[in-house]
């Protein structure tokens, strides 16, 4: 017989050789899929004959080993009849095999025999050179060798088997004299091994130079594809040239083998194969197309509900139980530092769920860590955030300007007066007394020329100048005396001159005097507020040799009056500049002061978006657990005051935060979040991102089982969901149907304004969601004619008394400012379409009159 | 002490994947017994609902579609097909087979629901086909032939969220997702496809860091966060974690998460992709977590004794034999 194109992949080879002698292809093969039960009865029955077939193949043209298939036989003795049939009936119909096999014997001595240089160069060292060409040597070597150390997983007939999984392969002890075999016919194994590479490898290059060789085998490919597939339709699906893993492969390598590689993988190697092939654990060859898994293997996936499913690698086969077993992911990861972060925190915070005790516990252990913490630069300013929080709570939501500016200078009673070295007592005391003494001696001479740091007012000294100025004076020489009591320190003399002179000459003295004080002493500050300046503190602070900048903040806050614009500008100013000195806290402690809106992470703009967070970080830094956990308990100290607002872009964060609670394990607590998160959305959908809404959607209701309030109802409710989860669908459809009609809406005020503490009102009542509340509250969330299901259970929700606002509130505005502000006459701000922050920080009380 | 409960599947080979569905309360095996099985789990139960017979070799993944198109379950065979199960009153039935691959099936995935019932098959054949229902029991078929040479073995699709959405703005309108997904196969590569304007399925990306199998895929899901990550395990033993962070997708990075001494055959995500886990061929499961810093660390430490997944009883039964 003419031998057959050298270049052809032998498994394509194979299968149009295969076409060739459908008949004599051994019976077992079932020809038609209908017959394929028996055929997989056990799919290992299926394997061993195909090593045997092979193994057998080999030795029919090589080295026939007539007692193998009674030994086999032995071996499998333990094997259900079908299996043990298999071999025999396998030898019986071997005649059909044996001219096949003599052709090969042939085709290959002859290969053997010529060794045709030439033939190497072309199909084997050729692609293999111009690979380690294109390659690096490493990547040859894994391209070579890993497929070894693979193959006793894919294939049986390996000595590694014995160490693992494959003990439990019958194949395993099917092939145990293939083993032996191995030995006895390195030519033949070998071969089929080093074909194997040629062909990888061929196959790993996607380099230009192996050009030649690919397309080659490419054009063989398709031609032999045909073939194949011609001939899968003529034997049905178990055809077993399409078997992956097996026959096509291993079939292969005998033919491969035999033809040209066998014989150069010799040379190139130079040591003898058996041995070697046993010490590597390599594996006949990387088949073209295998089967996915022959070995029992685990598998882990998750489930929602903080489960972790996992397969076991059993045999059931073998007698080992097919089992698959769920793991609690809350359990598996009880002791990580993250579920303990998490754990730690009391969220989700609610008005109304969590006692404030808890989160100032919470704030305070915080708080207090910050100075233990060696990565915290401004370790003073950290910790403020959390006391800031603290206090907030500790008054329920509202705090006045003066109560900040104590609470800045708890620790900083003291502040280092500009131009004096620390060792110096030359300390400003804040104590109360001092402020006291500073307010007594405003106007007097000693407390200026003590700031001034003039020696030369001495008593005497003062008399002399007041006769001057006096005596100017007398002569109606008012300019000189004004000018004299200036240079002089008599300022209280010259400013109340000057403000009985023309408001000109006036402002002149004021700024003067302004001017006779350091730039740095927080009294600048107070009065270039005053004066409606924005102070030079608030672009200068943070500075080492500025000062400290909290008596700066601090006297701003003191001394609010209705200059709103100005004393929030100057705050906010004041904290970019600390950001820009690395100072973000304290910068974010500013912000907060100025009521800054907490903003979004991809808008640099952005003030604030989470807490003591930068948000020019990369995500996973910036989104950190502590930084939400910040944020959320500010957010709840916010909520305790009667300007209860939610902060709509943190929203999205609690939701990170939900996810990583679910992912943890901890599906509960993550599925409380996502009903917070969910009535904080309802109250005001528009100002809410739809992906947040769609996702939280996604999230929940996946997590819905796992709310241990379902153990408490009875089964045919579980199924119900929860109605604040019903109203965000209903939400969503309403965006997926119109989004430009919805937006618009949105645009309007609810027609029954939602004041912050109505919503609270509505929210914790008697039970976990009033839908009927919100709908007439909001057009948009009446629901369409609910089934009769979701009415009854609804129906239990629902709250039996009418919404009713409390009559202390103010329809209309929900901005409340942190500065006092005369009572709108109307509705200030039409449509609260987003919220402020820091609406708690009211500021209740009268405030003096200013200059 | 971690496990909640054991199911005993009664299946007579061995189990090659098993699946929550949507809502966590079913689990659904398959085997090389040519069986799906489908339990109850709900409450630590395990009350066997369904025996799906119908494949013809061992049946290597399933697949379950999104609730919203009803209870639907998809399975793929070394049988070469793909079949697609469904519960009607109550029933499990077989209600649609695929057989368009001309070797085993090795992988099947259901298009994130947002784009319809859309399954990808990744098979033995090199080629992924794309089932697309059309309605009235009608299933559109598309082929991508070659997508791996000598085989595809894992499919996975790219989550419907534009990365970044979620913290952004919000979008003014709904954004225009372009379906995506991504394979591993043969040729140690991981493929990334993408569907053109006319339907068509192109090539987009081709990610090259493996020397051996691709054996698994998984592309993270998104809840909109701005990183886009793809898992993918090996032959070779490594374990890649590829992020794009650039919001045309097309720039992906590899780092290395961990080479094993072994195989690694799966990897999977957690449900809004915090944690990924990795089944090795040391029969291990380690759990993956990214830290703040960008690290991605180890978080059911073995050696510590906690929160390893051990194989608990079974090893006992191994050494035995």
């Amino acid at each position: 017989p003419p031998p057959p194109p050298p270049d052809l992949p032998s498994c394509y080879y194979y299968g149009s050789f295969y076409d060739v002698y459908p008949p004599q292809y051994p019976l077992p093969y079932p020809p038609e899929p209908g017959t394929a039960p028996l055929y997989y009865q056990d799919m290992y029955g299926l394997y061993r004959p195909y090593d045997g077939a092979m193994s057998a193949y080999a030795e029919n043209y090589r080295c026939p080993e007539p007692e193998r298939p009674s030994s086999r036989a032995s071996h499998c003795s333990d094997r259900p009849a079908p299996r043990q049939g298999y071999p025999e009936g396998y030898y019986t119909s071997k005649g059909g095999w044996s001219s096949q096999s003599d052709y090969y014997a042939n085709y290959y001595s002859s290969q053997y025999d010529y060794g045709d240089p030439g033939r190497w160069d072309r199909y084997h060292y050729g692609s293999r050179f111009r690979g380690a060409r294109a390659y690096d040597q490493r990547y040859w070597y894994d391209a070579e060798y890993n497929p070894y150390r693979k193959e006793p997983y894919a294939y049986g007939d390996r000595p590694e088997r014995y160490d693992d999984p494959w003990r439990y392969d019958p194949r395993f002890t099917s092939s145990f004299e293939e083993d032996a075999e191995l030995h006895r016919e390195p030519y033949g194994e070998e071969g089929d091994r080093r074909s194997v590479h040629s062909e990888h490898s061929a196959q790993s290059l996607h380099s230009a130079p192996s050009l030649h060789s690919r397309r080659s085998s490419v054009s063989s490919h398709s031609q032999q594809s045909q073939i194949y597939r011609n001939h899968n339709v003529t034997a049905g699906s178990y055809d077993p040239t399409a078997l992956p893993g097996s026959f096509r492969g291993d079939y292969g390598y005998g033919t491969y083998g035999s033809d040209f590689n066998g014989v150069q993988a010799f040379p190139e190697y130079g040591y003898p194969a058996g041995a070697s092939w046993s010490t590597t654990g390599a594996a006949p060859s990387r088949p073209s197309s295998p089967e996915k898994f022959s070995v029992p293997h685990v598998c882990a996936r998750f489930g929602p509900g903080g489960q972790l499913i996992k397969v076991i690698p059993n045999l059931p086969s073998e007698g080992q139980p097919a089992l698959v077993e769920v793991h609690s992911m809350e359990t598996l990861l009880q002791h990580t530092p993250e579920q303990e972060e998490l754990r730690s925190f009391p969220g989700p915070l609610g008005k109304d769920d969590t006692h404030k005790v808890d989160v100032i516990n919470f704030a305070q252990q915080k708080a207090t860590k910050c100075f233990q913490d060696e990565n915290i630069i401004d370790k003073e300013s950290a910790s403020l955030l959390w006391n800031f929080i603290v206090l907030l709570c500790r008054q329920n939501g509202t705090v006045v300007g003066t109560d900040i500016a104590e609470l800045l200078l708890r620790d900083h009673r003291t502040a280092w007066l500009p131009g004096k070295s620390p060792s110096e007592a030359n300390l400003i005391d804040f104590t109360n007394e001092a402020v006291e003494q500073v307010e007594e001696e405003e106007s007097g001479e000693a407390q200026l020329s003590f700031l001034t740091d003039s020696q030369a007012a001495s008593t005497s000294s003062l008399e002399k100048e007041t006769e001057r100025f006096r005596e100017l004076l007398l002569y109606g020489r008012k300019k000189d005396a004004l000018e004299s009591a200036m240079k002089n320190g008599l300022w209280g003399h010259a400013l109340l001159l000057a403000s009985k002179m023309d408001s000109r000459t006036h402002a002149r003295v004021m700024t003067r005097f302004a001017n006779s004080l350091p730039i740095n002493d927080p009294l600048q500050t107070v009065y270039q507020l005053m004066s409606g300046r924005m102070p030079a503190a608030s672009t200068c602070c943070g500075d080492e040799k500025w000062g400290d900048w909290r008596p700066h903040l601090a006297m701003v806050l003191s001394n609010l009056n209705n200059n709103m614009e100005v004393e929030s500008r100057t705050m906010a100013t004041m904290g970019d500049t600390l950001a820009s000195k690395g100072l973000l806290d304290a910068a974010h402690f500013c912000y907060l002061m100025a009521q800054a809106d907490f903003g979004v992470y991809t808008k640099k703009t952005s003030k604030l978006v989470l807490m003591g967070s930068n948000h020019s970080l990369p995500f996973l830094k910036f989104a950190t657990n502590e930084a939400i956990q910040r944020t959320e308990a500010y957010e709840y100290a916010q909520s305790l005051g009667a300007h209860t607002c939610s902060l709509p872009h943190f929203q999205v964060y609690k939701f990170i935060y939900a996810c990583r609670l679910a992912d943890m394990g901890l599906a509960t607590q993550a599925f409380h979040y996502c009903e917070a998160i969910a009535k904080s959305i309802l109250v005001r959908p528009h100002a809410h991102s739809t992906v947040l809404i769609s996702q939280l959607i996604q999230v929940a209701s996946r997590l819905r089982l796992f709310d241990p309030q379902l153990k408490e109802k009875p089964e045919e409710e579980s199924f119900v969901e929860p109605a604040w989860l019903v109203q965000l669908q209903h939400v969503e459809r309403q965006i997926q149907e119109g989004a430009g009609v919805w937006r618009q809406d949105g645009a309007f005020p609810p027609q029954r304004p939602s004041t912050p503490s109505s919503e609270v009102e509505q929210y914790d009542g008697p039970g976990p969601g009033q839908p009927a509340a919100l709908s007439a509250e909001n057009p948009l969330l009446v629901l369409p004619l609910p089934n009769a299901e979701l009415s009854s259970s609804s129906v239990q929700l629902l709250p039996s008394a009418p919404q009713t606002f409390p009559a202390t509130q103010q329809p209309g505005p929900t901005r409340v400012p942190l500065f006092p502000v005369p009572p709108p006459p109307g509705p200030v701000e039409p449509g609260p379409v987003c919220a402020p922050p820091g609406s708690a920080l009211g500021f209740p009380e009268p405030m003096r009159p200013d200059l | 002490v971690s496990v909640i409960n054991t199911v005993d599947t009664s299946h007579e080979d061995m189990i090659h994947d098993a699946q929550m569905d949507y809502y966590g309360t079913r689990l659904a095996t398959c085997s090389s017994d040519r069986s799906v099985k489908i339990f109850d789990v709900r409450n630590g139960g395990q009350i066997l609902i369904a025996d799906l017979r119908g494949h013809e070799g061992p049946v290597w993944q399933v697949a379950w579609a999104h609730p919203m198109y009803g209870n639907i379950l998809a399975s793929c065979s070394y049988d070469r097909k793909v079949i697609i199960w469904k519960e009607e009153n109550g029933t499990w039935e077989k209600t649609h087979e695929h057989t368009g691959h001309d070797s085993s099936v090795n992988s099947v995935c259901w298009a994130p629901h947002d784009y319809g019932l859309i399954l990808a098959c990744g098979s033995s054949d090199g080629a992924i086909s794309l089932l697309t229902y059309t309605g009235e029991g009608q299933w559109e078929v598309k082929k991508i032939n070659n997508a791996h040479t000598i085989g595809c073995n894992a499919v996975s699709w790219a989550p419907a969220v534009v990365p970044g959405n979620l913290i952004d703005q919000p979008p003014g309108q709904k954004p225009n997702y372009i379906k995506k997904f991504a394979s591993g196969g043969c040729d140690n590569l991981i493929k990334l496809w993408k569907e053109e304007e006319d339907g068509q399925w192109k090539e987009e990306q081709k990610l090259e860091a493996h020397s051996d199998w691709v054996r698994d895929v998984a592309w993270a899901p998104s809840i909109g966060l701005p990183t886009s990550t793809i898992a993918s395990c090996s032959q070779d033993g490594r374990v890649f974690i590829w992020t794009c962070d650039d919001a045309s997708g097309s720039t992906w990075s590899p780092k290395l998460l961990h080479k094993f001494n072994d195989v690694v055959w799966h990897v999977s995500w957690s449900i809004t992709a915090n944690i990924l886990a990795v089944s090795g061929g040391d029969n291990k499961v380690t759990l993956w977590k990214e830290s703040v810093d960008g690290q991605w660390v180890c978080i059911s430490d073995v050696n510590k004794g906690q929160g390893s997944v051990s194989t608990s009883a079974t090893e006992g039964q191994q050494n035995e034999q």
